[in-house]
């Protein structure tokens, strides 16, 4: 068992949850049509942070070269400083550990490596760029498992924290420890590479995009960094915050089907939802944060697992509208947006679902449901690969 | 009661050798003309078409798979939900990365391909091995500096223990770029009438190193 300790986005939004989550609640959006960007022959429609910005917030960090660390680093260190800000944890100590979630990390320095070191194209790299900034001394695990990346990272680090049944075969054998609290760090700047291949498989939206509604034509990017900081249950001494939120349980499952392509059947996203809700009570289920890319498949996909999955009944968001597919970091910031809405008993509203148009019949969030009683979500997430991912969490008061 | 975890078959491909269960099955031709992933399709006698659409990290985690496999698909139709897939590397997909950049870096030779772009993510290798064999179950790709013991033992073990419906996983160490391909791939279960050797740290570094 794990909670959530303390939360960061790093977003075109703002730089904070709280900052991210009201802006999301006023209806903001920073999906802006860019003409000419990333020398990319065409316009394309993403939201993108603003340099500047994130220079003056590095800097202002305590000890720091801005010279040494990329884009996609400090964005990430930039998350993270905002998540233990808030907390009276030591990154530094044994008892904590990294994982990364990213698909490309810094691949914007294959075209140029603008006087980084060619090992800069290692994820593996970032990783330890990033988790030895706060000076920790373990070795960062790194999750890259495309779109489902930042849910998958969150099921892997409840499986590296103290449990008091921990004597495993793993850690008898090999001697492998369990960590207090695992930092899970989601994030993905933009470029030409990620763009033109987006465009070459036509997936991209010209405009805002349109998530589960009968017009929508594609996605929209954006760049983002989240942070998560989960600690074990076990091994809690802190005083505990007003609302404990707890990750449940969370599923990954193939539909060994296409590697780009949803599954026509919703089989994996269908099984991984009926796995991350097995010691549910549906009741206390407030509303489904759903990957809702706006693609034409993915969103039919996801209406039919949920209708599987005898949840259809349920109000159903997207948040690509107000942040565009955030890839590695799409799993963890909407899971803190999902959890703020949660804290404070609404249902955030699909922005740019005018009229709802899926394979299946589902409920698409209007904002004016009431979840009062209610003290649970599901997120659900699929991606290239075929792989999809489901997460229970719930809050208790 | 404690489970025990046993490895029933496993593989690897190095860039000189290619080997099953310990036995070595090909060595590299010098001489050959075609690449060393192919020759080792044509040793295997494969009849898989879709593999030479692959990028060479999908090619030779199938080529690796396939040998430790064949005793799993006396029914090859069956869907296996019992299942786990889960795939380690250092180098990520960098080498097709490198690949697609190429048909992108040239404003005047512009031509980015989908079918070059699909293969940029590493955990497209085991979506590969998903849709080959069927598996339904757990898929995951961890990215670390270098091949370490422990670390995979625990990544595969974990997985059993969180996943009680999960019998089996193939899982592996699977790294290609710039020619030098590094490759590790096994079948871990819990059944251990099918075990060959068990699964420990001794045995692992035996089969890598």
């Amino acid at each position: 068992m794990m909670n959530m300790l303390s939360h960061n986005i790093v977003s075109p939004l703002g730089f904070s949850s709280s900052e991210n989550y009201q802006a999301v609640c006023a209806g903001k959006s920073d999906l802006t049509i860019y003409s000419s960007k990333f020398g990319l022959p065409g316009p394309f429609c993403a939201s993108l942070m603003n340099d500047e910005k994130i220079e003056d917030y590095f800097s202002a960090l305590p000890h720091t070269d801005t010279t040494i660390y990329t884009r996609f680093e400090k964005m990430a260190i930039l998350s993270v400083q905002g998540a233990v800000a808030q907390t009276s944890i030591d990154l530094a100590s044994p008892d904590v550990l990294f994982i990364l979630s990213t698909t490309k990390g810094n691949v914007d320095l294959l075209e140029d490596l603008r006087g980084f070191e060619k090992e800069r194209l290692y994820l593996w790299r970032s990783a330890q760029l990033i988790s030895r900034f706060f000076n920790n001394p373990n070795e960062p695990l790194v999750v890259s498992n495309a779109c489902i990346s930042g849910c998958a990272a969150q099921i892997a680090a409840e499986r590296f924290l103290y449990h008091p049944s921990g004597e495993t075969i793993a850690e008898k054998s090999d001697g492998h420890r369990t960590y207090h609290y695992v930092v899970v760090v989601g994030a993905e700047v933009l470029s030409k590479f990620i763009i033109s291949g987006f465009q070459s498989f036509k997936a991209l939206s010209p405009e805002r995009c349109k998530p589960f509604d009968a017009e929508r034509c594609g996605l929209n990017l954006g760049e983002a960094a989240a942070t998560i900081i989960y600690e074990s249950t076990y091994t809690s001494n802190t005083s505990a915050p007003s609302d404990v939120i707890s990750f449940h349980a969370g599923a990954i499952c193939n539909d060994a089907n296409h590697i780009s392509g949803p599954s026509r059947t919703a089989e994996g996203q269908y099984r991984a939802i009926m796995q991350a809700t097995k010691n549910l009570n549906l009741e206390r289920l407030a509303f489904v944060n759903a990957h809702g890319t706006a693609t034409l498949y993915n969103d039919d996909m996801e209406s039919i697992a949920l209708h599987r999955a005898a949840l259809s009944h349920l109000p159903v968001n997207s948040l690509k509208s107000y942040f565009g597919h955030t890839l590695g970091a799409a799993g963890v910031l909407e899971v803190i947006i999902s959890t703020l809405a949660l804290q404070n008993h609404h249902i955030i509203k699909t922005l740019g679902c005018d009229v709802p148009g899926t394979a299946q019949k589902i409920h698409v969030a209007d904002g004016k449901e009431d979840c009062s009683k209610k003290d649970a979500f599901l997120k659900m997430i699929s991606g290239f690969g075929g792989g999809n991912a489901a997460i229970a969490i719930t809050m208790r008061h | 009661m404690m489970k025990t975890y046993h490895i029933a078959s496993y593989s690897k491909i190095t860039p000189t050798e290619f080997c099953v269960n310990g036995d070595k099955m090909l060595l590299r031709n010098p001489e050959s003309q075609d690449l060393w992933l192919h020759d080792i399709y044509r040793a295997l006698n494969m009849n898989y078409p879709k593999f030479f659409k692959m990028d060479k990290l999908c090619k030779s985690g199938i080529l690796a798979a396939e040998p430790i496999m064949q005793n799993f698909m006396v029914k090859p139709d069956e869907i296996k939900t019992n299942w786990a897939i889960i795939g380690m590397n250092s180098v990520s997909s960098l080498d097709d990365d490198t690949e697609y950049q190429a048909t992108i870096q040239n404003e005047n030779n512009y031509f980015p391909s989908p079918s070059v772009f699909v293969y940029t993510l590493p955990n497209i290798v085991i979506g590969e091995l998903a849709i080959k064999y069927k598996i339904q179950g757990e898929t995951s790709f961890y990215i670390e500096q270098l091949f370490n013991t422990p670390s995979f033992i625990t990544n595969v073990i974990k997985t059993f223990e969180v996943n009680p419906q999960i019998e089996y996983a193939l899982c592996g160490w699977i790294d290609y770029y710039e020619e030098n391909c590094d490759v590790m791939m096994m079948v871990i279960t819990t059944h251990p009438d099918k075990s060959i050797i068990e699964l420990n740290e001794t045995n692992i570094n035996q089969i890598y190193y």
